[in-house]
């Protein structure tokens, strides 16, 4: 009775079999698989031959938890015991089945680990998904206000200034700022769509390129930068007759966001910038931007790290600034090459190429709109801006124009006073005044039986489609973009005039 | 009589230890994950200088931490393969500390590190994130494309003999 039970129960989930010193099978229960009598036992598994070694010392026992067998039909799990023996005791291995076990454990640790792991991923999306966020959020809302609202002035008294016809000194310096408040916007407008250029959907704008022009704008904009800093600058370029066009907009913003963090840590030596394009027969030509400064420099392994980044957010690098990341993802962009030499305090050499194309022969003629295309019915109009210099512009802007009478208020509240006191043809409404904003303003005014017909300009800053649906949906049809030029004003004005 | 060289994979649950084998042993891969309890050994004999030598491959259990192995498992090993799975920084979050408990206790064995899964990664920007532990990752590999996988082995089995 107590042998029947100790079959099923014990013998049953245990095998013997006894070896000879040169690991021969001598005697085997076969109790759960059978083995070849007389043969070298690693012929049954290569388990088996990785234990070989240890029949060497005598008197050692090992076990091997959960061995997986499979042996003949029967596959399985083990703990396998091996003893290897001493003079009167031949190495032996005793094997216990614990196949149900493992198969058991093997469905709890495989629900853990798909768990963890699945875990692991959801951080590893929430943390990006946060850092793109983060570092977004940080990009746009920076520059885009902080830019924006300088350059509303910048650019439109430029413009004003320009017509006046002031001295041939003034009229250079007019040119700058205008110039520089279009570079400006352009790269505002880069930066916005580099999550564009990051997805490789970024489109490109080839424009004529022409290195004389560039190295004046740069020799304007830095020489009084490096002046004050007391760096030299030296600025030289070469290039073959031919004409040629580039996506110039974003080979500028590469030039200027490397020279702009050359200038940042530099403090004292030269800095120096070469433009050259190297133009063979039957290769494209290719503009070359080589930047060298005597400043601050950083550790070899960094710039490893700045060559290798992938995504403009992944800048880490200490010292490098934004701007390097920035040039890695429009050189990537336009398939251009980046290489970064630097020593600490020696300083920094970066080298970019960028292909480019020679331009057709034909001359693209300039599109000039002339204002005096525009003429306007007489209007009456409100605009309110809490920011003096804008209200300034926009009536000099208009000041030539004798049908055109402008109310300018501060905050939305006075809008709607004004508007009480007499009939308009028009609101440009800032969107975000102090006090009454401009939405609640737009809706207060289309909620009035007696005002809800006023067309409302949104007069803003913002170029994001979810704004701008917004302002729409606040009842404000039109929408004059900051900074704006006179033309896009009197287009305003004309488009309320002819609805008039 | 044939040399044959045991080698063990190490390294965290679900980098790929078993795939890996799986592609260097049987050429076959599958993206379904079924967590290895256990030990697994299988054999390949690979040509090395015009010799027959005979690979004995210990797949085990994964752990987060080596120390937690059962030494027994580790016992008359040739060779280290310390896989890291390139998708999933946890898995190499110590990997320092685990070479040099390698090193350490099993100063005679070869030991190899691969971030296998690279085809889930961008190379470089994973190679730049990895700083200071990239000079110990010596191959970077996919049991899914088959990228790396035979050189892997092959090159221990080479250092194995010499
Ligand atoms: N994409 C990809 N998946 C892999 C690769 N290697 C393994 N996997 C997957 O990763 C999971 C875990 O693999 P496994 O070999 O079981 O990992 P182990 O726990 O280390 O043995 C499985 O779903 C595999 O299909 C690889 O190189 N690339
Ligand atoms: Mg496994």
């Amino acid at each position: 009775m107590l042998e029947a039970i100790r079959e099923r129960y014990i013998f049953n989930k245990c095998q013997v079999i006894i070896l000879d010193d040169d690991g021969i099978i001598t005697l085997s229960d076969d109790h759960l698989f059978e083995v070849p009598n007389a043969q070298p036992i690693e012929n049954v598994h290569p388990f088996f031959e990785t234990i070989r070694h240890l029949f060497d010392d005598k008197n050692e026992e090992h076990v091997f938890h959960c061995i997986h067998l499979e042996i003949g039909d029967v596959i399985g799990n083990y703990n396998v015991i091996f003893n290897s023996g001493n003079k009167e005791q031949n190495p032996f291995l005793v094997l216990y089945d614990f196949t149900e076990n493992c198969n058991y454990i093997q469905t709890i640790v495989q629900r853990r680990n798909e768990s963890v792991i699945a875990l692991e991923f959801e951080q590893i999306q929430a943390q990006r998904l946060q850092a793109e966020q983060v570092f977004k959020n940080k990009l746009i809302a920076t520059i885009s206000h902080d830019l924006r609202t300088p350059l509303t002035s910048i650019a439109g008294f430029a413009e004003l200034l320009q017509k006046q016809q002031g001295t041939p000194q003034g009229a250079n310096y007019v040119q700058l700022i205008s110039q520089s408040a279009t570079v400006i916007k352009d790269i505002l407008d880069n930066l916005l769509g580099l999550a564009k250029l990051e997805a490789g959907v970024a489109e490109t704008q080839l424009k004529k390129l022409h290195l004389p022009e560039l190295t004046d704008y740069l020799e304007a904009i830095y020489a009084p930068k490096m002046q004050q800093k007391g760096l030299q600058f030296s600025l030289k370029k070469s290039a073959p007759k031919n004409a040629f066009i580039a996506d110039t907009t974003r080979i500028l913003q590469v030039i200027i966001n490397l020279v702009d963090n050359a200038v940042k840590f530099t403090e004292k030596g030269s800095i120096q910038v070469f433009l050259s394009v190297l133009a063979e027969a039957a290769t494209e030509p290719i503009l070359q931007i080589t930047v060298i400064d005597t400043g601050i420099g950083f550790p070899q392994e960094a710039t490893e790290k700045i060559g290798s980044f992938q995504r403009f957010h992944s800048t880490d690098v200490e010292g490098s600034g934004l701007g390097l990341s920035i040039v890695q993802g429009v050189v990537k962009h336009l398939q251009g090459k980046l290489d970064i030499q630097s020593a600490p305090d020696k300083g920094t050499t970066v080298w970019v190429e960028i292909p480019i194309q020679y331009a057709a022969e034909t001359a693209t003629a300039v599109q000039t709109n002339s204002d005096a295309s525009i003429t306007l019915a007489p209007l009456k109009i409100i605009v309110a801006d809490d920011n003096d210099v804008n209200i300034l512009l926009f009536q000099q802007m208009l000041a030539e124009q004798e049908n055109v009478q402008v109310i300018a208020v501060n905050d939305g509240n006075t809008v709607l006073d004004e508007l009480q006191k007499q009939p308009v043809d028009a609101v440009f409404l800032d969107v975000h005044m102090d006090g009454l904003d401009g939405i609640t303003t737009a809706k207060l005014i289309k909620s009035n039986k007696l005002t809800k017909h006023i067309p409302l300009v949104a007069f803003t800053a913002t170029n994001s489609a979810e704004e701008l649906d917004m302002l729409q949906k606040a009842g404000m049809s039109l929408t004059l973009g900051k900074p704006f030029t006179q033309q896009q004003l009197l287009q305003v004005l004309q488009q309320i005039s002819a609805t008039k | 009589m044939l040399k044959s060289k045991k080698i063990v994979l190490v390294g965290h649950f679900g980098v790929g230890k078993s795939s890996l084998i799986r592609r260097y042993v049987q050429n076959v891969f599958s993206d379904d994950y079924f967590v290895t309890v256990g030990v697994h050994i299988v054999k390949k004999v690979v040509q090395v200088n015009n010799q027959e030598l005979t690979l004995l491959i210990w797949d085990i259990e994964g752990k987060e931490d080596m120390k937690k192995l059962r030494p027994s498992f580790l016992l008359g090993t040739s060779g280290f393969i310390y896989v890291l799975d390139a998708s999933r920084p946890s898995t190499y979050e110590i990997l320092e500390d685990e070479l040099d408990f390698i090193r350490t206790n099993y100063p005679k064995t070869e030991l190899v590190t691969v971030a296998n899964k690279i085809d889930l990664v961008d190379k470089e920007s994973f190679i730049a994130t990895l700083g200071e532990k990239a000079p110990w990752i010596t191959h970077f590999s996919s049991a899914k494309t088959g990228e790396c996988v035979e050189l892997l082995f092959e090159k221990l089995a080479h250092t194995l003999v010499q």
